[in-house]
């Protein structure tokens, strides 16, 4: 098995394929050039992006966009209808009102801060307009998109994809993984989950041979704007850090995308209401911390979860 | 307008019709005398006729009608072509009797020896992940 180790959108990378031809190391080392080129469209801290471009011209008219660009923007909208508006790209004024306004190691390495201030809810997303046939996004006055997880999710399958035409593939998005294909033999790939208390040790195993999984949570991504602690999770009904008592959520799903989207909406929803909301969508599993350190997961999780098996007693 | 004329009547046309009339009716009343002698002499004649009871007037029936009119009519009683056997009824359940276990001998007997080794699995390795989900880092 060849792997390749990078960093990209902010993020720790890896990418691993398990095959042993010069072709696939070939390719294997394409994977960081593949992210540059995503980041260079899809970030929001870039000045030159694709993105900030397109945020400019809000309220403009009509803008064409690059492929990628389209499909990330479309994944971003399939999040907001599968959440009921709760995943939204729409935040990102929100976001950077409450501090996050410039990648995520500027804002831990102690930039200044703006205090808190009262900040307008997000604009619906429904009203950020699309026109396939030629390929152009009109944003309303105001709105801005932040593609954050959303494009971080599409470039780890995108890259699993094109990897996966040399062998089994398995790319991890600074935390979030998708993966194609059970490895050479029919193993499963492990999967390890951090457990938020204990950084470096694992709450579980999960073994997947195929799909996503993602993880949600605001034990890292946090910082003080004047005497308030913010996370970057935001509520969009809210219009602020979401008050949850979750701290982390992890979800098995069949695309990464749908992983990403339910760690966000189980985070925001909380212990009760996202237990719920994953019960009802038994293709999803998910294992949820809870501030009081209690450990949930719903029972779809077994498919995935490893456990030492019970000793066997063989005759020969 | 032509106008028929009709011809009166001679004398002797009247006396023909009249005599044509006359000899009809002499002829109907002959045929009609002779047929009432012919039918008395044939009642006298005949034995079977001469036995029927002459009709005169009855008097209104009052006796009551026979017993056998006022009673039902008799149903015969079917024989049964097949004669239906009723199951038996199910037999009790007869009380299962247990032996009682064997007393527990204070010196059991000896292990036997098996001839092929015993091995026992070794339990699966906990897998080493490759990579581990966490919130983004």
């Amino acid at each position: 098995m060849q792997s390749i180790t990078f960093r990209a959108m902010g993020c720790q990378m890896h990418a691993f394929l398990d095959s042993e031809t010069d072709d696939a190391n070939a390719l294997l080392q394409s994977v960081p050039r593949w992210f540059a080129e995503w980041e260079r469209i899809l970030s929001r801290f870039r000045t030159d992006s694709e993105l900030s471009a397109l945020n400019r011209q809000a309220g403009e008219g009509w803008v064409r966009v690059s492929p990628t660009l389209w499909e990330v923007v479309n994944d971003a909208l399939v999040a907001a209808r599968l959440s009921d508006g709760l995943v939204t790209p729409t935040v990102l004024p929100v976001m950077e009102m409450v501090g996050y306004d410039r990648d995520f190691a500027q804002v831990r390495n102690g930039g200044a801060v703006a205090v808190p201030v009262d900040v307008p809810p997000p604009g619906d997303w429904r009203a950020l307009r699309l026109d396939p046939a030629r390929r152009a996004v009109m944003l309303p006055p105001g709105m801005r998109l932040d593609l954050g997880g959303i494009a971080k999710g599409w470039a780890a399958e995108r890259a699993a994809r094109r990897l996966a035409r040399y062998g089994p593939a398995l790319v991890d998005a600074g935390g979030d993984i998708a993966v194609r294909g059970a490895r050479v033999g029919g193993e499963p790939w492990a999967i390890g989950v951090d457990d938020p208390l204990h950084p470096g040790e694992h709450l579980a195993i999960l073994l997947l041979s195929s799909g996503g999984v993602a993880t949600s949570g605001r034990d890292l991504r946090r910082w003080r704007q004047g005497d308030v602690e913010r996370h970057h999770i935001i509520d969009p009904r809210t219009g602020a850090p979401a008050q949850t008592d979750i701290l982390a959520a992890t979800v098995v799903a069949p695309s990464l995308h749908e992983a990403e989207v339910a760690a966000k909406v189980v985070m925001i929803l909380g212990r009760q209401a996202g237990m719920q909301w994953l019960n009802a969508r038994p293709w999803l599993a998910g294992l949820l911390v809870t501030e009081t350190n209690d450990i949930l997961h719903t029972a779809t999780l077994d498919r995935y979860i490893w456990r030492e098996r019970v000793l066997e007693v063989s005759y020969e | 307008m032509a106008q028929r004329s009709i011809p009166s009547r001679t004398p002797a046309q009247a006396i023909k019709a009249f005599i044509s009339t006359a000899a009809v009716a002499a002829t109907l009343s002959g045929w009609a005398l002779l047929a009432a002698q012919n039918r008395a002499a044939a009642l006298q004649s005949d034995p079977l006729l001469s036995t029927l009871p002459v009709e005169t007037a009855q008097p209104t029936i009052t006796a009551p009608p026979p017993a056998w009119l006022m009673a039902p009519p008799p149903i015969p009683t079917l024989q049964p072509l097949i004669t239906v056997v009723q199951p038996p009824a199910p037999l009790a359940p007869e009380a299962v009797v247990v032996n009682p276990a064997p007393p527990v001998s204070a010196n059991p007997p000896a292990l036997r020896d098996v001839s092929a080794p015993v091995t026992v699995s070794q339990p699966v390795q906990r897998p080493v992940p490759v990579v581990t989900t966490r919130s983004s880092r």
